[in-house]
């Protein structure tokens, strides 16, 4: 097993590199460099100014020369500045980053704990309604714009009825500490982000369970003379349940990508609606150091679903 | 085609088409796609004919009308600047689909070249492409693309080769993994041994077995692309006004709930059917060519 996870870290390493090299490329790829954004406004500059604003950032170095300094201040978490707050990026990326944490998480388990039963069920009443119903939704909860549905959310059950608050983490001037409040700021953005995921489990989990109900074992279950739910949720579930390791990565990926859109509807103070404005404004250390964290997250993410996948089937240690 | 005879197994189109004609379902997501392809691509026809009202066309007397049946321009009311919603609708229709369909031929050309390339000839070029796929998808895709509009503020042309250069690792995984199996098939062996080179093998060969359920994840492909297209012209990073876009729309929208909600339903409506239909027409596709492939995605 020690083997196994020290060959997936090593695997995860060239993919760190190209990600890093990637990033780099782009932002020197750009139009405007750096420092003309930097100055911008600053117009009593003059040209040996910028020339030595320039130096000192070691903007007159080769690339490859610049790469490899930026790269040693970002493996120390050395983001650098950001242009507009003249704040470390890594403050900023520090107090952002636990509140999108909190909005994944909390759409991670409404994926899973309203996806995986909506599979089993329609599984289970094969070709009835109900089965119709859930198909479907698993094909429309795919296809509507998490935004739109986060503004319609809004729309109805925050402005017309009044019951959700329109926006933020909590109410100003209540205490931090009151739950309720914190979990009616949660259930919207955490259900907009959740939406692709609930259908997409719910199918997956639909074909994995018929897959599985088709089984001896299961007959062998009802035969012996166990209860319903118990050869449903206890058997067969924990049997269709591994291949959904799988599928995990595909959903974090989703959840972090969305979380840029629907932190903006409902003005949730995290990462991705700090990348957001910091994107408008040109405030590009912030957004480079955005990518590379959440990539290196979602990678860290990957490795651990390896794992575990690991731990939950032994033949892939070996493979 | 005049039906498969009883004794004569049916080709895989005639069979394919024989399992569409039950799906009702399919036929009639491709029939609102058809109908919405039209409607977008008579856009300047059916806005001044019907409407007489263009989609930048602006009058402040006429902010914010809810939607009304008695002036066509206003069927579905009008914006913050007077525009008529139907209109702009209508446009938003065109750079949708156009931004869509634009970006997946571009992943389509790179997906088949690259899986196929990568799948057959294996060695140093397949670990160079699934190093770059992985670390692709590695990076949160929005925040790629926001990067990207940030740096290079694209118009819609630039947006359409942008999308399709960020979304070509799955087409590419899928053609891979067909052309793994396909080129340990007899037939590739025989062309092998009668001497033909490996370009010959891969396009005269493989690729005609994998086209097929290519182009039908692209359809499912184009669904993803608008709705990717729409997020960022939500942000306002990707389509910019006075384009309009479904997704600049439901943005504009936005900017002020309450006085227009009529404004949020039309543009995301829009978005909806329009994804859903491509899924669906993709599924059913997928369902009769190979009815052995199950819809999990």
């Amino acid at each position: 097993m020690g083997r196994f996870i020290l060959r997936r870290l090593a695997q995860a390493i060239p993919t760190l590199f190209g990600i890093t090299l990637l990033s780099f490329v782009l932002m020197r790829l750009s139009p405007s460099d750096p420092v003309s954004l930097m100055v911008a406004g600053a117009s009593d500059l003059s040209t040996e100014d910028i020339t030595a604003i320039r130096q000192s950032y070691g903007l007159d170095q080769p690339l490859p020369l610049q790469y490899l300094s930026w790269l040693t201040h970002v493996l120390v978490g050395d983001f650098g500045q950001s242009f507009l707050f003249k704040r470390p990026v890594i403050q900023m990326i520090a107090a952002a980053l636990p509140n999108t944490l909190l909005l994944a998480s909390f759409a991670l388990v409404l994926a899973l704990s309203i996806g995986v039963p909506l599979g089993v069920l329609a599984a289970h009443y094969r070709g009835t309604v109900l089965d119709q119903v859930i198909r479907v939704f698993g094909v429309a909860g795919h296809a509507i714009p998490g935004f739109w549905f986060a503004l319609l959310f809004i729309l109805v059950l925050s402005v017309d009825f009044r019951v959700f608050p329109v926006g933020g983490m909590q109410t100003i001037g209540k205490d931090p500490w009151d739950l309720g409040d914190r979990l009616s700021h949660l259930i919207g953005p955490a259900l907009a982000l959740s939406l692709g995921g609930i259908a997409n489990y719910s199918r997956y989990m639909r074909t994995e369970m018929l897959e599985v109900l088709g089984q001896d074992f299961v007959r062998t279950a009802y035969a012996k003379g166990l209860y319903q739910h118990s050869v449903l949720f206890i058997h067969a579930l924990r049997n269709a349940l591994l291949p959904l390791i799988t599928a995990l990565g595909g959903l974090l990926a989703t959840l972090v990508s969305g979380a840029v859109v629907i932190e903006q509807v409902f003005a949730w103070p995290g990462m991705g609606r700090m990348t957001y404005e910091a994107a408008r404004s040109k405030d590009y250390p912030i957004v480079m150091a955005v990518v590379l964290i959440s990539s290196a997250l979602l990678l860290l993410s990957y490795i651990i679903r390896d794992i575990a996948y690991g731990v939950a089937d032994p033949r892939v240690r070996h493979r | 085609m005049t039906g498969p005879s009883p004794r004569v197994t049916a080709g895989l189109w005639a069979s394919a088409a024989q399992r569409l004609k039950r799906d009702r379902l399919t036929l009639a997501a491709g029939g609102v796609l058809l109908v919405i392809a039209m409607l977008a691509l008579a856009a300047d026809a059916i806005s001044d004919n019907l409407f007489h009202y263009g989609f930048t066309r602006q009058n402040l007397l006429d902010a914010y009308r809810p939607p009304t049946l008695l002036d066509p321009a206003f069927w579905l009311g009008s914006d913050d600047l007077g525009r008529s919603q139907v209109v702009r609708l209508l446009y938003g229709a065109r750079v949708s689909l156009a931004v869509g369909f634009g970006a997946a031929m571009i992943n389509l050309t790179i997906g088949l070249s690259l899986g196929l390339a990568a799948g057959y000839l294996r060695g140093w070029f397949d670990d160079f492409i699934q190093f770059a796929v992985s670390t692709l998808n590695s990076i949160p895709t929005l925040f790629l693309l926001l990067i990207v509009a940030v740096l290079f503020r694209p118009g819609p042309p630039t947006l359409v080769v942008i999308l399709g250069l960020l979304s070509w690792q799955g087409i590419t995984l899928f053609v891979r993994g067909q052309t793994l199996s396909l080129r340990e098939r007899e037939f590739v062996t025989a062309g092998r041994v009668i001497g033909a080179s490996s370009a010959r093998v891969m396009l005269r060969h493989i690729l005609p077995n994998v086209l097929p359920l290519v182009f039908i994840l692209s359809a499912i492909d184009v669904g993803g692309l608008i709705l990717t297209e729409s997020a960022l012209s939500y942000l306002g990073l990707g389509i910019s006004p006075p384009t309009p876009s479904w997704g600049n729309m439901l943005s504009n929208a936005a900017s002020d709930l309450s006085k227009g909600p009529w404004l949020v339903y039309g543009p995301g409506s829009a978005i909806f059917v329009t994804v859903l239909c491509l899924y669906l027409l993709g599924d059913g596709l997928r369902d009769a060519l190979d009815p052995r492939l199950t819809t999990t995605r």
